[in-house]
């Protein structure tokens, strides 16, 4: 009887761990392609410049709040309006350009991911000039602040959404 | 009393779109495994690989799963893929419109697309279940933000009568928001209607002393007004606060949705009255 029992008792373990395993099989089989956490960024050799180093690409700070500008946003802005002012191309495009990109330790911006989208978020065609004017934009601006003390020598993703009606920049958001 | 009230609205509006238990699903059906896969997604670090890819787990074993589209796209909008974090929000909208477009009318805004804005919390407040909801973090109820939606898009009087219609219903007034009397005064200075801005901005600093951003608007109604002393006094007032309250390198005082405010707009308007 007892033997009977502890057969028992392997054949519900191996179901048991059957399941477990099936279970575990649907989540193994869609492994996607995600970095270590979502904003980090990693290089790619055929977009970024590999000049750009990071001080440490496996801790780079992801909070919306850990990265300001001296003088505030509104500060940002006034500076970025200037650059994109002296560029004055005649630009008619209306929409959003958005950059996401990394300010590493010595707080230079680089690894720049940049898309154009409309006024639902979705993907819209925008000319290569103005999402490269953005772009020389915010890399001139050089006065970033990393407002928690413990992160002053780590690495910030940022992201700066610009937009822009029939050409002109209406305000940034972030 | 206040702050409890608070605590506990917030709480219970959060929790309204919040996963549910799984126990509801049948024992062994997709549903409740992917119930489980969205349980374990949110114990790992929001936007951490593990998390994702439990979501996406729970998505392919429940494509009806509104839940986990929009906790999945929550991580890609606070890290700014905006279309990443769309494409799952309106999926989730599409499935259960009443847990999800007040998420997305906050992101719309968020980005200054107010007629979108508009158009979702409309459409919430239209349907027949729509219930109490507040913007991420509790700060402002839905209904006041549709006002300050109307207010962008220049519909001056609709976003005093939504702010105005939302505080009557509260039955109390320990149920009135910390920003409200402040939203609702700048909405009347806004109209011109000076009288009824002074008296709501007064009834702001009441609630929140130290709020920079309303001693500047009550300065721009006292100097309407005709009071210049007064509004001297209130934009030296908003000074003080700025400089004696950390701002974080924001730039601007208070709440970011309440028509920000920055000390500079500040001593431009106090050099106006004092010439």
């Amino acid at each position: 009887m007892r033997k009977y029992f502890l057969g028992y008792i392997l054949i519900v373990f191996l179901f048991l761990n059957g399941c477990y395993f099936e279970k575990n099989d649907t989540h193994k089989k869609l492994i996607n392609n995600y970095p270590a956490y979502l904003g980090d960024i990693p290089y790619n050799s055929a977009l970024d410049d590999k000049d750009f180093q990071l001080c440490d690409s496996l801790d780079i700070i992801k909070s919306r709040s850990a990265v300001s500008y001296i003088g505030g946003y509104p500060k940002i802005e006034e500076d970025c309006r200037r650059v994109l002012e002296k560029a004055s191309n005649n630009h008619t495009y209306s929409g959003y350009v958005l950059a996401r990109f990394i300010i590493n330790c010595k707080k230079e911006s680089g690894r720049f991911r940049i898309q154009s989208l409309d006024s639902a978020f979705m993907l819209q065609p925008c000319s290569d000039a103005l999402i490269s004017e953005v772009k020389t934009t915010i890399e001139s601006l050089n006065n970033w602040v990393f407002t928690h003390s413990q992160n002053q020598e780590k690495d910030h993703s940022k992201y700066l959404n610009f937009l822009f009606k029939n050409g002109q920049l209406e305000t940034i958001s972030h | 009393m206040k702050l409890f009230l608070h605590l506990i609205l917030t709480v219970t509006s959060l929790n309204l779109i919040a996963q549910g238990n799984c126990l509801i699903y049948p024992e062994n059906s997709d549903e409740r495994k992917a119930c489980e896969y969205g349980y374990k997604a949110i114990q790992y670090k929001q936007g951490s690989r593990e998390s994702l890819q439990l979501f996406d787990t729970a998505i392919v074993l429940n494509p009806n799963y509104a839940w986990a589209y929009y906790e999945k796209s929550v991580a890609y909008f606070k890290r700014g893929y905006l279309n990443e974090g769309m494409n799952l929000l309106n999926k989730a909208v599409e499935l259960d419109p009443l847990s999800h477009l007040t998420y997305r009318a906050y992101w719309y805004f968020n980005h200054n697309s107010y007629e979108l804005c508009k158009a979702d919390l409309e459409r919430f407040y239209s349907m027949p279940n729509a219930y109490q909801k507040y913007t991420p973090g509790g700060g402002i109820d839905m209904r006041v933000f549709l006002g300050l939606a109307y207010s962008e898009l220049g519909m001056k009087q609709e976003a005093i009568n939504a702010v105005e219609k939302a505080l009557r219903s509260y039955p109390s007034d320990d149920f009135i928001g910390v920003f409200d009397f402040h939203i609702l005064g700048v909405l009347y200075l806004k109209n011109e209607q000076h009288i009824l801005a002074e008296r709501n901005l007064l009834k702001s600093i009441d609630k929140v002393e130290n709020f920079a951003s309303t001693y500047y608007y009550l300065g721009l109604t006292a100097d309407k007004l005709g009071k210049r002393d007064e509004a001297v006094s209130y934009f030296n007032k908003a000074i003080n606060l700025f400089e004696s309250i950390s701002l974080d390198y924001s730039g601007y005082s208070g709440y970011p949705f309440c028509f920000p405010v920055s000390k500079e707009m500040v001593n431009d308007q106090l050099t106006k009255v004092s010439l």
